[in-house]
């Protein structure tokens, strides 16, 4: 997984998104309410797996939101706004972890509650071991597994969200992969 | 498959999409709708600035007619009026400043001239008022940072009222 994992629906949900965004940048609620039904599952996903709290999480998602609407006039279309929606977010995240990071609080993260049951039963593990797993990843390997693993952003894009180089963002890739793998007892 | 590429594609398969407990939509609507931010501060800030005026006309009667605006004697100094300061709510200290001006500026109130009092006491009311419906608004937006600042305004302003008249009646108070 040296590159981003590619998704095969993602041109054409941007597509779909282009004339809505549009509408929404220019102040139509209605169009910005379409956005958050489109993309809010998502959003939550990443604030969930980035945070690990579920309380945590539908708060950095409603805040990233509110920021996207107040930030819309500005986006200029250079990215998806898939992606632009996701840098909000994790910028939402580090933010608040920030302020929060006094709060040594640690709450169940309840992705049981969320996730879909395995449908595989020849896989080597089930989605609830792999999230797990992920769950306990350090938290910079984890961020960056998350975000190019399973959201399927490039390196670049990765770095730029973080704040980190692109190499540091492979680096931290294969760090997590490493650990998974021999959590899950993958490794030969 | 090696390992690394099972992991990759369980990885992938894994939902990208976890929605929400609850619909988090009606709270970002809220948040972002601009005539609401405005409608509740411009609605309630106008009912402030009335109640501000008026309480600084009434201030303003007090102070320059003193010898009309008063009758009876005074009690006793309580002590803490020119401490007061200004805390959240919640604060104990607080609470205990905020009761003994409240009960001073009760005492005082009832030696003032029935006009003057009906005019301080409607201030008052207006003031509360202003708060009530500040806190009803904070129900359905309890993250608006206008809201709350218009909330803690109105505390201040019951507080300076009571000053006020605490103050007005200050100099008849040390002459007695």
């Amino acid at each position: 997984m040296a590159q981003a994992l590619q998704f095969p629906d993602e041109a054409e949900r941007s597509a779909q998104d282009a004339d809505v965004v549009v509408a929404a940048a220019r102040g139509d609620r209605r169009a910005f309410e379409r956005l958050y039904r489109r993309h809010a599952a998502e959003v939550h996903g990443l604030c969930l797996r980035l945070t690990g709290r579920r309380d945590v999480a539908e708060d950095c998602t409603q805040e990233a939101f509110i920021a996207a609407w107040r930030a819309l006039p500005r986006f200029e279309n250079r990215s998806r706004f898939s992606t632009w929606l996701h840098r909000i977010a994790v910028n939402t995240v580090l933010a608040r972890r920030r302020g929060l990071a006094a709060a040594q609080e640690s709450v169940a993260l309840s992705l049981d509650e969320v996730l879909p049951s395995a449908t595989d039963a020849d896989e080597a593990a089930g989605p609830l071991d792999l999230e797990r797993a992920i769950e306990r990843l350090p938290e910079g390997a984890r961020h960056v597994l998350v975000l190019v693993g399973i959201y399927g952003h490039s390196h670049d894009e990765v770095g730029e969200m973080l704040g980190i180089a692109a190499g540091t963002c492979k680096a931290q890739l294969h760090r997590a992969r490493q650990l998974l793998s021999r959590h899950l007892g993958l490794e030969t | 498959m090696t390992p690394q590429e099972l992991l990759d594609a369980q990885l992938a398969r894994l939902p990208r999409a976890l929605p929400p407990a609850h619909d988090l939509w009606p709270a970002i609507e809220a948040a972002t709708r601009p005539h609401r931010l405005w409608q509740w501060p411009t609605r309630l800030a106008a009912g402030l600035l009335v109640a501000a005026i008026s309480a600084a006309l009434t201030w303003s009667m007090v102070r320059q007619q003193p010898g009309t605006g008063l009758v009876g004697s005074l009690p006793a100094e309580r002590g803490a009026l020119t401490a007061a300061s200004f805390e959240p709510p919640q604060d104990r200290a607080y609470r205990a400043t905020r009761a003994a001006l409240e009960e001073t500026f009760r005492d005082r109130l009832s030696l003032l001239a029935p006009k003057t009092r009906a005019r301080i006491e409607a201030d008052l009311e207006t003031i509360r008022k202003a708060n009530a419906d500040i806190r009803a608004a904070l129900q359905q937006d309890p993250a608006s940072p206008v809201l709350q600042r218009l909330l803690e305004s109105t505390w201040q302003q019951e507080i300076d009222l009571y000053r006020s008249v605490a103050r007005a009646t200050e100099p008849i108070s040390r002459r007695t």
